[in-house]
């Protein structure tokens, strides 16, 4: 029960984004946003939904230690669960933990090659097969990078779903899409973008390209309420 | 103890198992002349370092006990506690960390920030400790201190800094480059006994040109007058810039860093600089004490003599000349022929002789002024009691006593045996909360809990190297527990009428699963139940929770409500409502839906990349939860919450699975529910123990 109440309350699914629906497996997704609001929570959350939709999700990060990315999930899924507290809550987080996993690397030993062996490796002793793979911290600079070709086609030689946090910069131009400018090299490979606005003493999310922050902002099921970082049902 | 409190160091040597820290000891111990010979932790010469005072140390070479010990560097007094490295002993651990001002953390310039280290950091910044840090082991090839500092930023969060330059690494490491002074530093003579100073070579003039600007610039952060000094572009002083270090330390916003070669005996010299330089006296640091007539308020103390005392006693330990108390003042001063109120026990005690110990040996004294530390003789006590001058009634905050998660049955072989055994127990259980005994009625046997196989196994060599015991052990069992799961109700009527006086007692209620051990709400209204017999009502239930009605484990999480009930106005006692709540208990039990639980541990495995997947699908056979991996170059971590059922013999198997290149930490994590396959198992072997303990 407390499960289904969770999933009727997907993020994913109130943007009208099934959680495996419209980005099919080989796809990328990401989360743009600038530092500090809220790109860790919102892709944290995304994770523990798909886990309550029984996907297997791999969390990598290049910039905390592994208890720091546990604490991150349990927190949310506490955060989550507050409304409908029950006894219940603490055996559903353990069930949950089987389908997750999280691999961390120091952010300069960090490299695709790297990444692709270590998960083939699990996949094959079969200790944890992901179906979604949840990255934190990855650099997008380089607009020659090949790294993220080679991330595609394992995505699709695995049928792997791959979300990305993307940091952007205040003072980084926007192209008419809505997409920032220096992310407009890398947008061709990515089936679904989200991006995180704060506006005053909120923060919204909308998805790029395609609709206007007007038209986001209509939408008051989208706010993130910017103590919790939640998606909050009512604009504060 | 003419010293002023502001010459005062208090500190601990903490660190990773092998990183060196006992080596350190012992060379600081040398060079401030408390000790003549040097003695290697594995020493060929068969001595053994001095703070390792128990002979099961020094075969081992670890470091169990937390010896305190004094020495003097160029006039101030240092207290060094030494702390052990093994999680196993974490009590004992926190315990020396509580009457710290200070710490030096010593960290491996080959291993770097160690799983082990992450855990010692995480209680020091618990208990607000200052730090310094000294990379050891700078000798060794693959040295890298650079690198480790690196870690510190990252993986302990500490804004690190290096006060300090190695000249060469690894076996041409020769010395070090202060960067505050701008002057080599080479180490001569026996011991490094000599510093001798000279001029930076010039090959590394420029890197220790940059290296300082970084420190600089580090510090200028804590000091207005450093900050104006760099922007007008004057010379910088050393005192200026060491001023702005020791504040930023004692602030705990920054964490200095030195290096050498405690084995070489590089480095030493400087770091006991560092130690009267950077880290605190006691009157810098704030300490707190709960004020148990005002619910636990926390009351500042000043460490000033003239204030009432105040005390912890921190550490026993038995002497051939009787039980010895380690303690530390935090304010006011003991004094020889004082009386003292102890908080806990609420008895008056004289103290007697007071000596000041350096490892096994000691000093005789008149008086502990505030802030240090000393040891008493002839005082009957356990460790974390508070001492005050009577009238007062103040503790030093409570610590938090983890809960044992593995007991063992020993047996003494013979009579001789059973009464050491009995004194040994006795004497641990004192010294340590985290160890405790239970006699088994049932079964004869005495029972020991501990927090992991290592922590018992060192109570059992202890028990058979200092009281001489022979024993018989049984196999480790994990602290299983019962819980329930949902509210049940219960109506239960004891009545017998068998001659003489009946018995009679109806109680009428529910329990349900609740975050407290127990607990117990009596809503009886009318009389029904006289309130006479409450507490016995009370009684009945709360003894049902020692010996689960499931699988006959003790029962944790209980709230029993009583609601109403009847009695007989003859027949009714105490000894029927007893009977009547257990009777109540037992058949509400059944269907509050019960569950075995289970310690869960956090294991942390440290291995060399090649066999990560190994360890990884040997956590897993054992129903492990692999939370992660953490990848750190050279090797990989594996965290996993794994049952402590699982884990007996691990480190054998870990051994044999890495070619005994991985290591790996254990702690308490929680209690959780056992899967129904295994509970099948537990049942099984239950049901056999008890046959055979029948036969």
């Amino acid at each position: 029960m407390l499960k289904d109440s969770l999933i009727s309350r997907d993020p994913l699914k109130i943007i009208g984004e099934q959680a495996a629906g419209t980005i099919e497996n080989g796809g990328f997704a990401a989360i743009l946003a600038r530092a500090g609001v809220g790109k860790t929570a919102l892709l944290v959350q995304l994770a523990i939904y798909a886990m309550l939709n029984d996907k297997n999700i791999l969390h990598i990060s290049t910039e905390n230690p592994v208890d720091k990315v546990n604490l991150w999930h349990r927190e949310v899924f506490y955060r989550l669960t507050q409304s409908d507290a029950t006894p219940q809550t603490e055996k559903l987080w353990n069930q949950l933990l089987h389908n997750r996993f999280i691999m961390t690397f120091e952010t300069e030993s960090f490299n695709v090659d790297k990444l692709e062996k270590r998960i083939s490796e699990l996949m094959a002793s079969e200790i944890f097969r992901p179906q979604q793979i949840m990255i934190d911290g990855f650099t997008f600079a380089d607009e020659n990078d090949t790294r993220l070709d080679g991330l595609k086609n394992f995505a699709r030689e695995h049928q792997l779903i791959f979300w990305f946090t993307v940091r952007t910069h205040r003072d980084d131009p926007v192209a008419p899409s809505g997409i920032p400018n220096s992310f407009v090299p890398f947008s061709g490979l990515f089936d679904l973008m989200l991006q995180l606005h704060p506006d005053k003493n909120r923060v919204y999310l909308k998805k790029v390209p395609g609709e206007t922050a007007a038209e986001a902002e209509s939408n008051s099921e989208l706010y993130l309420d910017p103590s919790t970082m939640l998606i909050s049902d009512a604009p504060v | 103890m003419s010293l002023e409190i502001k010459n005062v160091r208090n500190i601990g040597i903490s660190a990773h198992i092998d990183s060196g820290k006992t080596t350190l000891t012992e060379r600081i111990l040398y060079l401030t002349k408390r000790i003549h010979k040097v003695h290697e932790v594995r020493g060929k010469d068969g001595v053994g370092a001095t703070m390792d005072s128990m002979a099961l140390e020094k075969e081992r070479g670890i470091t169990i006990a937390s010896a305190a010990t004094y020495c003097t560097w160029n006039g101030y007094e240092v207290n060094i506690i030494d702390t052990p490295g093994h999680v196993d002993f974490t009590m004992e651990v926190e315990r020396s960390l509580r009457v710290l001002d200070g710490a030096i953390l010593v960290l491996c310039a080959v291993g770097g920030v160690q799983s082990q280290s992450i855990t010692v950091d995480q209680q020091m910044k618990r208990y607000n400790i200052p730090r310094i840090a000294f990379i050891n082991k700078c000798d060794r090839s693959g040295a890298n201190p650079f690198r480790v500092i690196d870690q510190l930023r990252e993986k302990l969060g500490h804004n690190a800094i290096a006060l300090q330059i190695p000249i060469g690494l690894e076996a041409g490491h020769e010395g070090v480059i202060d960067l505050i002074s701008m002057k080599a530093f080479y180490f001569e003579d026996e011991w490094g006994k000599t510093v001798k100073t000279d001029e930076i070579p010039d090959a590394l003039k420029d890197e220790a040109a940059q290296k300082r600007e970084e420190l600089m610039e580090a510090a200028s952060i804590f000091s207005d007058d450093l900050t104006e000094a760099i922007l007008e572009e004057q010379e910088v002083s050393a005192k200026l810039l060491a001023g702005a270090i020791r504040n930023g330390t004692i602030k705990r916003k920054l964490t200095p860093v030195l290096m050498g070669s405690a084995y070489k005996n590089k480095g030493i010299q400087p770091l006991l600089n560092a130690v009267t330089d950077y880290l605190p006296s006691p009157r810098e640091v704030e300490s707190h004490a709960l004020d148990i007539s005002q619910e636990e308020t926390p009351v500042a103390l000043t460490a000033d003599d003239k204030e009432p005392l105040v005390a912890l006693a921190f550490k026993l330990e038995d002497t051939p000349y009787g039980q010895l108390t380690y303690i530390r003042t935090y304010q006011g001063e003991l004094k020889k022929g004082n009386t003292v109120y102890n908080v806990r026990s609420g008895k008056k005690i004289k103290i007697g002789r007071i000596v000041r110990m350096h490892a096994d040996k000691m000093e005789e004294v008149d008086k502990i002024p505030a802030g240090f530390i000393g040891a008493l003789f002839g005082v009957d006590c356990a460790s974390g009691d508070t001492f005050v001058e009577p009238g007062m009634n103040l503790s030093m905050s409570s610590m938090y006593i983890p809960k044992p998660v593995i007991t063992l049955a020993v047996k003494p072989a013979d009579y001789k045996s059973e009464t050491n055994m009995s004194k040994a127990l006795n004497r641990f259980t004192k010294e340590d909360p985290t160890f405790q005994t239970n006699y088994n009625p049932e079964t004869g046997e005495t029972l020991i809990s501990g927090m992991g196989e290592l922590h018992l196994e060192v109570y059992l060599e202890r028990m058979k190297r200092e009281y001489s015991v022979a024993l018989h052990t049984g196999e480790p069992q994990v602290a299983y527990r019962e819980a329930i799961t949902q509210q049940s109700q219960f109506d239960y009527t004891h009545k017998k009428q068998t001659g003489g006086a009946g018995q009679f007692g109806r109680v009428i209620g529910y329990m349900e699963p609740t975050e407290e051990e127990f607990e117990f709400e009596n809503k009886v209204s009318g009389g029904n139940i006289p309130t006479l017999y409450i507490p016995a009502c009370e009684k009945g239930f709360r003894e049902c929770m020692k010996k689960g009605p499931y699988m006959k484990f003790p029962v944790t999480g209980v709230r029993v409500v009583l609601n109403d009930g009847s009695s007989h106005s003859v027949d009714s006692s105490e000894m029927a409502f007893q009977a009547a709540a257990r009777g109540g208990f037992q058949q509400a039990y059944h269907k509050a839906g019960p569950v075995l639980l289970e310690p869960v541990m956090k294991v942390a495995v440290e291995t060399p990349d090649e066999y990560q997947g190994n360890v990884m699908g040997s956590l897993n056979q054992r129903r492990g939860v692999i939370i992660g991996v953490q990848d750190e170059g050279v090797s990989t971590v594996i965290e996993a919450h794994v049952p402590l059922a699982e884990m007996f013999g691990y480190s054998t198997v870990l051994r044999s699975l890495t070619q005994g290149k991985a290591q790996f930490t254990m702690e308490f994590e929680t209690y959780k529910e056992v899967p129904k396959s295994v509970l099948q198992e537990i049942e099984k072997n239950l049901r056999q123990s008890s046959k055979t303990a029948a036969q």
